[in-house]
């Protein structure tokens, strides 16, 4: 969303910010779907490795965000449709207790994982992997608040 | 577990058919296929399909009712987003709030901007935003469906421009600075990689911002990467406000040190929006020193804010802002990296005057003016920082009106010469004095039309070929005021509480479409032309024959007396027995023109300086209280 006043975050739901964690909500639903089914031995098809990539690409940016943090300012990573806001969620969600200097590794690392589970079946991975996506998923959704203006309960 | 799995489903299953039926209910109430709103409810009534096809194959694919939930709850709130965004951004369906030219200058707009070809839909909404949809719309609906949504349907893939504006005022011609200049730039930053360009993080300070909270967040590289997404939104917004700067000068600096006035917005922090205060002083710093002081009236109030100094308790708000002040020729530049017409304030000034001078006298400024001997184009920035000079100076005309006929005449003269229409109209070359006949020739109206001062008979736009005979031709506009027969049982033109608006309503037809005038069928239109009759003329409105000849009866209300100011209403009837298509800009009517003994100006009417059709205003004569009491 673009205006050009201050306008409550949660007015403009569709476009806001609202939008964005929706947007993280849903890629952390469709990940944990596939590494649940992964752990259920079913194989992985073309839309589960879609899915997977895109968490992957996620990861892979924020490991870079804050790397070029660290490094004071020195840019080390294009534009990506992944906001800021979102990664800074996915830091505090996957890796709470990891010290600023040793976040992007760690996180690069689970990106690796993942992307092992596009062409392997690793069921050990999938359960490490599991539980971070699921509270991905129902954080950053309920992070994008009720719909409605203000975020608070309409009913 | 799973019984709230099948009422998540269940629950987007209504959703989804209720959303459905809205799209094509709004659909079905658009007045004509050229408007681009037609275009975007078609790329949006895909949206319930597409949505069905994820929902069932998601099932299928995910038996675990964790899973299930996990995917259906954010579904379920994004098509309760999309339907709320169809309600408040795609609802307007009725009234005609946004005028046409507007979306023709969005569109114009945007190819100047090297943003491609963008169809134009602006809706109206609450008064404290203006807003853009600056995200590609097919992305914002259809990227959260994911991999397992069904490919668009090529005939449905557009480029547009998605924009809503205060529903009261926010479209008229004062705040076009807005929608013109700031929304759009939200677009071309996009497009162009504007942000990138800007570089923030050159000069951002990573090690000080991830020791301050932003907010009511945390320190450490989590709140760090949320204070640079904020700067980076205040950066955003400031190179917005340059890029409107750059493209409408004072009327710009006029409308957007206004509007944060007006949206309380001075000193509000806030996530996305930079402090009205860092705004406005940027914006009278980008505008510069102006030459004219009636022009720079108009941004006086501003530049007297603009030297206070700006100091914020919170330390992230003072560090944002601190650091973008000291990129404020940067953010200047970062406006200039997309094509578009730059406006110089300074230049343009003898013409905006010309312009304001114009408005102050009731007509609505013509194609061109002569400053200093020469002929010069008026542009829709000319009018826009003319109606501010209006504003602040306190005229008499209704300004706003004007000025928004003035640039439908621009809109529409730029579409004539585009679609072979020969422009502009040379003066006669032979001069004769004034007829003592009972009609005025065709000389004669021609004469009257390029003489000046008092004996100007003014019509605007003026288009080739504008007489037949020994008479003015005059030409359909584009608004009509239609009969809603199926809402009142009757109407009692005196009774006080009684408005037209319960059995008539307005509509607006874009250049091209066609209005279709059933047998026997009334309908209020208006000139295309603006006129200004002198003190000695006075008119009668004839049919023209060639429609005569159709069934077409043009004019009821014939008489238009000197000193007439507007368009004149046109009450068309269809005596035929088959539909006639209408289409704005043909010549309908005409006006055959006689001299009288010159006469004083009359006090303004309640029809005073229409631009387009009224709604009868009967209730409000003097007499009819008296006549209501006879009853």
């Amino acid at each position: 969303m673009a205006a050009v006043a201050a306008v409550p975050e949660f007015r403009e739901a569709l476009l806001g910010p609202a939008a964005q964690r929706l947007e993280i909500g849903l890629l952390g639903a469709r990940t944990a779907a596939v590494l649940r089914r992964l752990l259920d031995g079913l194989a992985v098809d073309d839309v589960d490795r879609a899915v997977l990539r895109s968490a992957v690409e996620m990861l892979e940016n924020t490991a870079d965000a804050v790397e070029f943090l660290a490094a004071g300012g020195e840019l080390k990573r294009e534009r990506t449709s992944f906001g800021f806001g979102a990664m800074a969620l996915t830091v505090e969600l996957a890796a709470p207790a990891v010290a600023t200097a040793d976040l992007p590794q760690f996180v690069r690392d689970m990106a690796n994982d993942l992307n092992e589970l596009i062409n392997h079946i690793d069921v050990d991975a999938a359960g490490r992997l599991l539980p971070v996506f699921s509270l991905l998923a129902d954080v950053a959704t309920r992070q994008a608040g009720t719909v409605g203006e203000g975020g608070g309960s309409l009913v | 577990m799973d019984a709230l799995a099948d009422e998540l489903r269940r629950a987007i299953e209504q959703r989804r058919q209720a959303l459905a039926a809205r799209i094509a209910d709004l659909r079905g109430t658009l007045p004509g296929e050229g408007l681009a709103l037609a275009r975007v409810l078609d790329l949006f009534a895909f949206f319930p399909k597409a949505l069905s096809t994820v929902v069932d194959q998601e099932w299928d694919r995910n038996p675990a009712a964790q899973s299930r939930i996990q995917l259906l709850r954010p579904l379920l709130r994004h098509v309760t987003d999309v339907a709320t965004f169809v309600d408040e951004w795609l609802g307007h369906t009725g009234a005609p709030t946004v005028p046409l030219y507007l979306l023709d200058a969005v569109q114009r707009a945007c190819a100047a901007m090297g943003l491609g070809e963008r169809r134009a839909v602006i809706a109206t909404g609450p008064a404290d935003s203006f807003t853009t949809v600056a995200d590609d719309i097919e992305d914002v609906l259809f990227r959260k469906l994911g991999p397992l949504c069904p490919r668009l349907p090529p005939e449905l893939s557009s480029s547009f421009a998605l924009m809503r504006a205060p529903r009261f005022e926010g479209t008229s011609a004062l705040w076009h600075p807005i929608l013109l200049g700031h929304e759009l730039a939200h677009i071309a930053i996009r497009v162009h990689d504007a942000l990138t360009r800007f570089n923030l993080q050159a000069s951002f300070d990573f090690a000080r911002a991830a020791a301050i909270p932003p907010g009511s967040g945390t320190s450490g590289p989590a709140g760090a990467l949320r204070l640079y997404e904020i700067g980076e939104s205040w950066a955003e917004e400031l190179i917005c406000d340059a890029f409107a700067v750059r493209t409408f000068g004072a009327g710009a600096v006029a409308a957007l040190g206004e509007y944060l006035e007006v949206i309380a917005a001075t000193d509000h922090l806030s996530d996305s929006h930079p402090p009205g205060r860092l705004r406005t002083r940027l914006i009278v710093r980008w505008l510069g020193t102006l030459a004219d002081a009636r022009v720079n009236a108009v941004v006086a109030p501003w530049r007297a804010l603009s030297d206070e100094p700006i100091r914020y308790a919170e330390e992230w708000a003072q560090f944002l802002t601190d650091t973008l002040l000291a990129r404020q020729s940067d953010l200047r530049e970062a406006a200039n990296i997309w094509p578009g017409r730059d406006y110089d304030t300074n230049a343009r000034s003898p013409i905006v005057l010309e312009v304001a001078e114009a408005l102050r006298s009731g007509v609505p400024p013509d194609a061109t003016v002569v400053q200093g001997g020469t002929r010069h184009g008026v542009d829709d920035q000319d009018v826009v920082v003319a109606e501010w000079v209006g504003r602040v100076e306190g005229f008499e005309t209704p300004v706003q009106a004007l000025a928004k006929k003035a640039l439908d005449n621009l809109e529409f003269l730029r579409q004539w010469s585009a679609a072979g229409g020969s422009l502009p109209v040379p003066p006669p070359s032979v001069g004769k004095a004034a007829s003592e006949r009972a009609t005025l020739s065709a000389e004669e109206v021609s004469l009257r039309v390029f003489a000046h001062g008092d004996e100007r008979l003014v019509v605007t736009p003026l288009l080739p070929d504008f007489t037949t005979g020994a008479s003015l031709d005059l030409r359909l506009g584009n608004t009509f005021i239609v009969f809603v027969r199926s809402r009142t049982p009757s109407f009692d033109p005196l009774e006080a509480d009684q408005d037209p608006r319960q059995v008539q309503r307005s509509m607006q037809l874009a250049w091209g479409d066609s209005f279709v005038l059933h047998p026997a069928e009334l309908v209020l239109a208006a000139t295309l032309e603006y006129l200004v009759l002198p003190s000695d003329l006075s008119a009668q409105v004839m049919s023209r024959s060639s429609y005569g000849r159709l069934g077409l009866l043009s004019a009821t209300a014939v008489q238009v007396h000197p000193h007439f100011h507007g368009c004149l209403t046109l009450e068309l009837v269809n005596l035929g027995t088959v539909p006639l298509l209408l289409t704005p800009g043909e010549r309908i009517a005409q006006l055959v023109l006689s001299p009288v003994a010159p006469t004083p100006a009359p006090p303004p009417s309640k029809y005073h300086c229409p631009i387009g059709p009224e709604f009868s205003k009967v209730r409000t004569d003097e007499e009819a209280e008296i006549l209501r009491r006879l009853r």
